[in-house]
């Protein structure tokens, strides 16, 4: 599926109040969430196969770049440090569009099996790192996805243990990546079919309309599009 | 004009020189009647005999003149030039004024002697008035007329103290405008205070600057009526609050209507209409909500009793119908839903019938459906959604009707049970077999958990079961009813026999045919248990034979169950004795089987 996203930040004084007009603009309560995300490094692509006819198959389903890959869960939930994870890939935003980052997105439920791959001394992936965000707030506005979070990393020598199994890190210990402690904002569309245009431009619309609506507010803004690069940097030559 | 005498010269004769002689003379000698006043030549006069006092007197005047001269003598050379500038700017003016008098004398001259005027007036005169335009009359002083000026005094003190009055009038008016102005804001303040402190929300009129009105919708509710939930407050000409027309005049509810076999049997109750306890306005604003909130509901009852047509439920020019039991039956209680306005049933309200209770528990629970299903809303527009995709969902029916048609249709069988077990219950009484029987009622183990409304919406959405046991002489038929709107209309009845065989029916009658064809079968078993080995038993049939070697031939001996008829028989080819509502014998059941044996 694509994702269309409009981004921009809160300072700390006025995250409450911000909570406030959008418990009013959607008319409901936010949902307090705590999500714990782990950064991968792909280090090798996976293979089709090595039939024959793999082979003469033109490979252009294939990534051509390693990428970096995520895994999330939302601590808040019932099932608390049982809660299963959700692989997440993104990818490049699309160059062409110029008012809001688009760019395809692939979110599973991953199974035992394929979370094999993740764990350490596997040849798939590699560890990066990994951040909370806390405190956390979802609201939903149509097919809006709004979400205002506060980023923290986790403090030195929480990637020793296998990241998958180990504790979460207590949140006295984790700093805010921004010293300031501001909140980032984030409006999100999904569209099951980036293809088909229709329901883009039906996004794109809902989308800007909310930019509209927020304005004075919340400043809604496109970052620079190669900043949510997620390829994978080859060092070296 | 001062009369200027002059002392005749004695050498020449004195011609009485014409006035204009003398004029020019005086003009010549002393300069054009500068500083000539009675005095000062009374003075010359009086002072005039010796030459050295004309002398010095005109040294006096020359000294005079000079002094004044001198102290007139300007400062500096801006000071001579500004006074200069002004001695020329007053002549200037006085040449003007001169002229204008000039003017007006030759045009006054023209009319009666127009040479002598066309002479002397100006140019300018000549071409913007037309000469001969302007003439005088002499008049006579007017007599004083006392009267009249007292009369004329008397109209000017009329005429001001007239206009001191209007003046004072409009102030009077104004004070008074401004003062019904400001109690008609006061009043109208103090009733949209008082609307909010009875919890109604007031608030700004969306595209309506200067008005306010009041919501009393719901927004969860479908877009058609969560529009219509807000009037606007508008203010009548004194000062009161006047709700929207229209609003809150001809309010409805949704009443329901118990009727079997076409007489009503039970009514819910609808809000009265007349409630001392609130104003007007706000009596208007709560019969808005509430005729708000059962318009929805029936509309959402309508909604969905269109996709469960096939489950029974018809509408009908008045309302929604359903049946409680899918058979026609005297018994069968038809349940009637329908919006009425209140106004137009005060009539019948006050005729109380017998099951008015349950039609007010039927209509409590649908307005509770109906606010659990707004809950639903909320909860599932906080949740992530999908991907946007092709797939276009529509309203979803909400699910209102049907958990009550599931209730009535629970009660209703269970009703049928508890009718046939407790006349089995006399069948076998009447034959003296000991039993004891336990009647179906509603499964309310989970009645101790509720906490609150959605618990109790809960409860309504999950399928009912009830349970009733049937034992004697050490034997137990269970008689299970489920209903649940899910899969099919009615009730599903399951019999369970002491062999464990488990029969499901969706027919009441079926239950019942089957249930009797099991206590007969019961019953055979147990004579033959009592009778001994020589008897066998056909438990289909509940039927018992023996075979005579005697004679050849069997004795056969059956029973038969039949609820219907209220009959309980044990019979032989030649006799039979039954117990039941027709007749009775008195024997027990064993004394009747010794008897038939025997």
């Amino acid at each position: 599926m694509h994702e269309l996203a409009l981004y921009s930040q809160i300072p700390t004084t006025r995250h409450t109040q911000v909570l406030q007009i959008l418990s009013g603009v959607t008319a409901s309560q936010p949902t307090e969430t705590l999500e714990q995300t782990l950064i991968y490094q792909q280090l090798r692509l996976p293979d089709s196969g090595t039939s024959k006819k793999a082979q003469n198959r033109v490979v252009t389903a294939q990534p051509l770049r390693l990428t970096y890959h995520k895994l999330v869960r939302d601590l808040k939930e019932p099932s608390g440090d049982k809660t299963p994870w959700t692989f997440r890939s993104e990818d490049v935003p699309s160059p062409g569009v110029q008012n809001l980052i688009m760019r395809s997105v692939i979110e599973t439920f991953i199974t035992e099996a394929d979370l094999e791959r993740f764990r350490q001394g596997q040849v798939w992936y590699k560890y990066i790192n990994q951040f909370l965000t806390h405190p956390s707030h979802r609201f939903i506005h149509g097919n809006i996805i709004i979400r205002i979070s506060r980023l923290l990393s986790v403090p030195e020598g929480t990637g020793a243990l296998e990241p998958l199994d180990a504790p979460v890190p207590a949140l006295e210990d984790c700093k805010p990546v921004d010293p300031s402690g501001s909140f980032m904002f984030e409006a999100v569309v999904r569209v099951e079919d980036g293809g088909n245009s229709k329901l883009v431009e039906l996004a794109t619309k809902e989308l800007l309309a909310f930019k509209k609506t927020v304005e004075g507010v919340v400043d809604l803004r496109v970052p620079e599009r190669l900043s949510l690069d997620s390829r994978v940097k080859v060092k070296g030559t | 004009m001062a009369s200027l005498t002059f002392r005749p010269w004695t050498r020449d004769a004195p011609e009485a020189g014409s006035l204009k002689d003398v004029l020019s003379r005086v003009a010549a000698d002393r300069g054009h009647f500068r500083e000539l006043t009675e005095a000062a030549l009374q003075e010359e006069i009086a002072g005039e005999g010796a030459l050295e006092s004309s002398d010095s007197d005109e040294d006096d005047e020359n000294d005079d003149r000079e002094d004044s001269q001198a102290s007139a003598k300007p400062a500096t050379r801006d000071d001579l030039f500004k006074a200069r500038a002004e001695m020329l700017q007053h002549i200037d003016t006085a040449n003007n004024e001169v002229m204008i008098a000039l003017d007006f004398v030759s045009l006054l001259l023209t009319k009666d002697a127009p040479e002598k005027g066309k002479t002397t007036i100006s140019a300018e005169i000549k071409k913007q008035i037309p000469l001969g335009s302007l003439g005088y009359d002499m008049w006579q002083n007017m007599p004083v007329n006392k009267a009249r000026e007292a009369q004329d005094a008397l109209l000017a003190t009329n005429v001001r103290m007239e206009t001191l009055q209007r003046s004072a009038d409009s102030l009077l008016v104004a004070a008074d405008r401004l003062e019904s102005n400001v109690r008609k804001e006061t009043q109208y303040w103090d009733q949209i205070l008082s609307i909010t402190a009875n919890g109604w929300n007031v608030c700004k009129l969306p595209g309506q600057q200067h008005r306010l009105g009041v919501t009393y919708g719901f927004n969860e509710s479908a877009p058609e009526f969560s529009r219509r939930g807000i009037a606007a407050l508008n203010a009548s000409p004194d000062g009161g609050i006047l709700l929207e027309r229209g609003i809150g005049s001809k309010p409805k509810a949704m009443r329901v209507v118990l009727r079997q076999g076409g007489l009503a049997v039970g009514r819910s109750r609808v809000p009265t209409v007349a409630d001392e306890s609130e104003t007007m306005l706000e009596a208007r604003i709560r019969h808005a909500r509430n005729s708000l909130f059962d318009e929805e509901l029936y509309h959402e009852l309508l909604r969905e009793s269109r996709g469960q047509a096939s489950l029974g439920v018809s509408t009908t020019g008045d309302g929604i119908v359903f049946r409680s039991t899918s058979a026609e039956s005297p018994q069968s209680t038809e349940v009637l839903l329908e919006l009425v306005g209140l106004y137009d049933i005060q009539d019948d309200l006050d005729v109380k019938l017998e099951q008015d209770t349950l039609a007010q528990v039927i209509a409590l629970v649908a307005r509770t459906l109906l606010s659990q299903a707004h809950r639903e809303k909320v909860k599932k527009r906080s949740g992530v959604p999908p991907p946007l995709s092709e797939r276009r969902d529509d309203r979803p029916t909400l699910p209102i009707l049907r958990p009550v048609m599931a209730f009535l249709l629970q009660h209703t069988a269970m009703k049928l049970v508890n009718q046939y077990t407790s006349s089995i219950g006399s069948l076998l009484a009447a034959a003296h077999i000991d039993h004891e029987d336990q009647l179906a009622a509603f499964d309310l183990s989970k009645a101790a958990e509720i906490h609150g409304v959605e618990d109790l919406a809960g409860i309504l959405m999950q399928r009912w079961t009830s349970e009733s046991v049937l034992s004697f002489y050490g034997t137990k038929i269970t008689i299970r009813l489920e209903t649940t709107l899910a899969q099919s209309f009615g009730t599903l009845y399951t019999l369970i026999g002491t062999n464990g065989r488990v029969s499901k029916f969706t027919e009441c009658e079926e239950l019942r045919t089957s249930c009797d064809a099991a206590i007969a079968s019961e019953l055979a078993l147990y004579l033959q248990r009592k009778a001994g080995q020589a008897w066998k038993c056909n438990v289909r049939e509940a039927l018992i034979t023996k075979h005579d070697s005697k004679d050849g031939k069997e004795d056969r001996i059956w029973v038969t169950v039949d609820s219907q008829a209220g009959l309980l028989a044990l019979n032989s080819p030649t006799k039979k004795i039954s117990w039941g509502s027709q007749s009775s014998s008195s024997n027990t059941f064993h004394d009747a089987w010794l008897e038939l044996l025997g």
